[in-house]
């Protein structure tokens, strides 16, 4: 009970001083949306035309106003409306969120898959197959870029093969080589968090003890030792997932993916405030929820875990 | 137990996947089929946030949607299909005759009330509309003619309806309705945006296909779609991705940008205040290999885009020679690294430009090659922000783009970068000469006594070097074969027009 | 043992390399020689602006080491001292910590990218800071963990038991036990930093090719790698081969005899 009460109090304060932060943050911003917006209809920066958009975008009001109305209608769900365009954010939100989620949730869960049955056969056999192919798969994800591979990829299969047309119609294609390549991209990482949490439990005196009592050692690695490497992996999972958010800018930009870190970019290249206010808002929710079901998991896993 | 688990972590991923695959493509699917009946896909990097005309009007006409009651032709010329006659009753009076074809998207007429309150309706709700000559009031007198009204004298009215704010649209039930020759039949903002013809813009309608817009974020991913043929027509070319589809035998045309590569020099503190190590830079640079390495365009002959009347006619050269010996004049001298230097100090120009205008950073790697050569010392910067940098004094040249003429006129540009506390005069440069000239001009009617006073301030800064003409650029535009013969002008101003796959 | 030095002192002289070689001038352009194959003036050939592209790899290189040196200073001694302390004392110091790691892996790099340099300015080392802070909250997490697992063992609670300070018994007595642990996690991942920085060209951050690294040359190339991929390969096998120094001077998957298990 007094862990729930840590765990929610630490999240209501994560969540108060991230927004203060992030409302600072915003508007120390050298060139604010207003010059942004004049900008971007060429036209002069004069006292009067500042006053004019910034009392079109509510701007002029006292700071703590500002603060205390946004934060306001923030919990009682009405999110405001985007700056420049003037569109709900809330229903922006939902409608790019399907993108994110599915690249990103998706994609990692897909690689955590692979990356449990990989890490465990390279823990099985030292320098084997499998601890080399998970050994290359991280130096390859740290020296190919994503985006050179996006190009080989929509060059090969819609220009060459023309096979699929990633751009036009329903955009299952891009979605899934987003996802795929979000995949091969976590399973190198993962595979070795889970190598060495196997490696690990190989050396404890219970694992001996069942092989030494005429257990086949892979049984008893593969029945009875899984858990805490499972716990691991999910413990590793949970700082992939805060990239679910706004994390997939390469991916989204090279198959044209309208997902919320391109909405997030241009938001930022218009200084939009409202909308990246209330971004980073709903990043930390998000992360909430991440870390309290996949706290709930390990504890059913049995795993103790060193976070409230 | 590690059963259930992985049972339990397939059906997870399961449903996610055919929910990520089922949920995003019904979302698209009137896109698909919008496909296979023949839009034309066009690939941009921005499309319109809302259809608002406050708003919006800027992209909407980009779009072939919305018109202003004025707007430019292919060679600059001001046309109306609204307006049949203008004239000028007294200093503030103006009165148009209206041409009495024009109907909304939705059929009804474009009479003089129509347009009366749609531009007092822009005038009360967006400032930037009395910019020029303060409010405006329309009036009409009865279906076929319209009385202007403006606050402030002003001796080009048809610029002042062909600037970007003033469109012609009619509200219905909360809906924006225009008079251009598509209408919006769906907007995703920042995805895509579909059109279908205005069946009431002219007897060609039937012609039109649908056109839809899609969004880009990255040129490559953009050139993979277009080889591929999932788009028609690609703008926003880079010099090498032109090239790289020109070697392929696809059609990419060059058109005239109307905007203009120039640089702003800080006049006011740095090596750049001294007008002589303005001059030797401005010889120093080598505006046929910025045309070169652009794949298009022309050496700029002053600060507006060729066609135009009031274009003009200095003429750029190379003399590494000649700047040598202004630089001598300055007080530099070349070390024994072959480097200027003054007082011990070697002569380094910060060059500064931004990234959104592809172009510019080549140009700026350019200006740095040749100053290495001619022994200045360079410093450059690619920032995301460039007015910060202008703002903020901390450069000597800064590479810019701009279109100097989207109202097909001068003066408003050269207003604003060389008249005394002008906003785009970042240095604060200030000439009595050109300020007598620029009020000059602000009486005179168009004309060729106008077009005269616009190539006498070009000439001035010429000579003075507040800013240094660059290239008048020409941009890139890959074409499909359903519309290899379609011409794009005026930049991005009108990247939809009324010819488009006719 | 030997090879390590052998490693390291290939990656010492490769530095030395990187910063003492003479090269072309990375300013100058040649439009008339433009993405030349490999020629003795131009060992790999030139771009699409004729620059030499040897010079850039090389000035790249120097921007690129610096990029990685910051970022990975700054996450693994931050991190690990920071994961150190919150194990050790425990309650409220650990809450705080924890805040601190969680909320700096909420935020999505790019995000603090845009944010920081919006208010300080871009530049390398910027970058370097950015993506140092950005990966701390991973470090802290591991440091943190294994630090609770070593606390548990009996020579910590004897040594706290007769008294010895507690800096002594972080640095002398803890450090040195998850110090490998530790750099095999700097060693699978330090290279990354060459990457995520290329990102940041994505959102017209590092753009600036007269100033440029790996990562941006890979971005501002990547358009070449049907026509002319030598200029995307030779930065990839130079990031390649960074990864590759990092993870077998970190990371060798050789063990000693006493840790080998049954398994082996």
């Amino acid at each position: 009970m007094k862990n729930v009460i840590l765990f929610l109090a630490k999240w209501v304060i994560i969540f108060i001083v991230t927004s203060v932060l992030i409302f600072a943050a915003v508007r120390m911003m050298p060139s604010t949306p207003v010059d942004k917006w004049l900008d971007a209809y060429h036209l002069p920066h004069t006292e009067e035309n500042i006053e004019y958009v910034e009392s079109k975008m509510g701007l002029n009001e006292p700071l703590p106003l500002q603060y205390v109305n946004w934060i306001g209608n923030f919990i009682k769900g009405d999110w405001g409306v985007s700056l420049v365009s003037g569109e709900n954010i809330r229903e922006r939100f939902m409608a790019k969120m399907p993108y994110s989620f599915s690249i990103g949730i998706t994609g990692i869960l897909l690689g955590a898959f692979a990356a449990f049955f990989l890490g465990y056969r390279a823990a099985l056999r030292r320098n084997g197959l499998c601890d080399r192919l998970t050994t290359s798969m991280t130096i390859f994800c740290q020296s190919i870029p994503m985006f050179i591979l996006s190009i080989l990829i929509i060059n090969a299969f819609g220009v060459r093969l023309g096979i699929a047309s990633f751009f036009t119609g329903d955009g299952r294609y891009s979605l899934l080589a987003a996802i795929l390549l979000t995949a091969l991209y976590s399973v190198g990482g993962l595979s070795r968090v889970v190598r060495s949490a196997f490696r690990e439990e190989m050396s404890k005196s219970y694992v001996k003890f069942m092989v030494s009592r005429g257990f086949s050692p892979k049984t008893v690695l593969w029945k009875h030792a899984y858990k805490p490497p499972l716990a691991s992996l999910v413990s590793a999972i949970i700082t992939r997932f805060a990239g679910v958010f706004g994390g997939s800018t390469v991916l989204e930009f090279a198959f044209a993916i309208p997902g919320l870190s391109t909405m997030l970019v241009s938001a930022m290249d218009s200084r939009d405030y409202s909308i990246l206010q209330t971004y980073i808002l709903v990043v930390v929710i998000w992360m909430f929820f991440v870390h309290l079901i996949l706290n709930l998991f390990l504890r059913m896993l049995g795993a103790r875990r060193s976070k409230a | 137990m590690k059963r259930r688990l992985i049972l339990l972590l397939s059906v997870i991923m399961a449903m996610t996947m055919a929910f990520a695959l089922s949920g995003c493509g019904g979302n698209e699917e009137s896109e698909g089929s919008a496909s296979t009946d023949g839009a034309i896909v066009i690939g941009c990097s921005y499309i319109a946030g809302n259809t608002n005309p406050v708003d919006s009007a800027w992209d909407l006409t980009s779009h072939g949607i919305s018109e202003g009651i004025y707007m430019q032709d292919a060679e600059g010329n001001l046309v109306s299909r609204f307006v049949s006659n203008l004239e000028r009753v007294d200093d503030l009076t103006w009165k148009a005759e209206l041409t009495d074809t024009v109907k909304f998207s939705d059929g009804s007429d474009c009479d003089a009330k129509a347009l009366a309150d749609c531009m007092n309706y822009l005038q009360q709700n967006n400032e930037m509309a009395n910019g020029t000559a303060g409010v405006v009031a329309f009036t009409a007198e009865d279906d076929g003619t319209l009385t202007i009204k403006t606050e402030r004298p002003t001796p080009v009215m048809d610029s002042l309806l062909a600037e970007w704010c003033n469109v012609v649209f009619k509200e219905v039930d909360g809906d924006f309705i225009y008079t251009g020759p598509y209408m919006v039949e769906k907007l995703d903002s920042e995805v895509a945006l579909d059109l279908v013809p205005n069946p009431y813009y002219d007897d060609r309608a039937d012609q039109r296909s649908n056109v839809t817009l899609k969004v880009f974020n990255d040129t490559a991913a953009m050139q993979q779609a277009f080889e591929s043929g999932e788009i028609d027509i690609m703008f926003g070319l880079t010099p090498d991705v032109a090239d790289a589809l020109k070697d392929k035998g696809m059609t990419v045309k060059d058109y005239d940008a109307g905007y203009q590569y120039f640089g702003f020099t800080n006049v006011k503190e740095g090596p750049m205040a001294d007008i002589n190590v303005r001059k030797a830079v401005n010889l120093i640079l080598n505006r046929d290999d910025m045309v070169k390495a652009l794949e298009g365009g022309r050496v700029a002959n002053g600060i507006f885009a060729q066609y135009y009347s009031f274009a003009g006619d200095v003429e750029e050269k190379t003399d590494v020679a000649e700047a040598d010996k202004l630089l001598a004049e300055a007080g530099y001298a070349k070390n024994s690294k072959g480097i200027y230097e003054k007082d011990g100090k070697p002569l380094s120009i910060h060059m500064v430009t931004y990234s959104a205008r592809a172009d510019l950073p080549i140009l700026m790697q350019l200006a740095a090659s040749e100053l290495t050569e001619a022994g200045i010392e360079s410093k450059t910067d690619v920032v995301d922000d460039i007015n910060v940098s202008l703002e903020g004094g901390d450069y000597d040249l800064v590479f810019y783009a701009q279109h100097t003429a989207p109202s097909g006129e001068p003066s408003a540009f050269l207003n604003m970068a060389l008249a005394d506390g002008g906003s785009r005069n970042y240095a604060g440069y200030s000439n009595d000469e050109i300020n007598d000239l620029l009020a000059k001009m602000g009486e005179t009617e168009p004309g060729e006594a106008r077009d005269q006073l616009s190539k006498d301030i070009q000439k001035i800064v010429n000579d003075e070097l507040p800013m240094i003409y660059m290239v008048d650029p020409q941009w890139h535009v890959a074409l499909s074969d359903r519309v290899s013969g379609y011409e794009p002008y005026c930049g991005d101003y009108y990247c939809v027009n009324a010819e488009l796959g006719l | 043992m030997r090879r390590k030095y052998i490693l390291w002192g290939l990656f010492i002289l490769f530095v030395l390399f990187l910063f003492l070689v003479p090269h072309q001038n990375i300013k100058l352009t040649d439009l008339l020689n433009t993405c030349q194959g490999c020629s003795s003036t131009h060992w790999l050939g030139t771009d699409n602006l004729g620059r030499d592209l040897f010079a850039l790899m090389v000035t790249g290189g120097q921007r690129t080491i610096i990029v990685v040196f910051l970022a990975t200073t700054i996450s693994f001694t931050m991190g690990s001292l920071l994961g150190m302390i919150s194990a050790y004392e425990g309650g409220i110091v650990k809450t705080i910590i924890q805040f601190i790691a969680d909320f700096v892996t909420v935020i999505p790099s790019l995000i603090m990218a845009l944010i920081f340099s919006a208010l300080f300015g871009f530049s390398a080392p910027m970058a370097g800071i950015i993506f140092g802070i950005g990966n701390l909250g991973q470090y802290i997490n591991l440091a943190d963990g294994l630090t609770s697992e070593i606390k548990e063992k009996e020579f910590i609670s004897a040594e706290v038991s007769i008294g010895l300070k507690r800096r002594t018994i972080l640095f002398l007595h803890i450090f040195p036990n998850i110090l490998k642990q530790l750099l095999v996690y700097l060693g699978n991942n330090a290279s990354s930093v060459v990457l995520q920085y290329a990102g940041l060209a994505f959102i017209g951050l590092g753009t600036d090719v007269t100033n440029p690294d790996w990562g941006t040359l890979l971005y501002q190339y990547r358009g070449y790698i049907l026509t002319y991929p030598r200029m995307v390969i030779v930065p990839i096998i130079a990031v390649c081969l960074l990864a590759l120094f990092f993870h077998f001077a970190f990371d060798d998957g050789r063990i000693k005899e006493t840790e080998l298990t049954i398994y082996d």
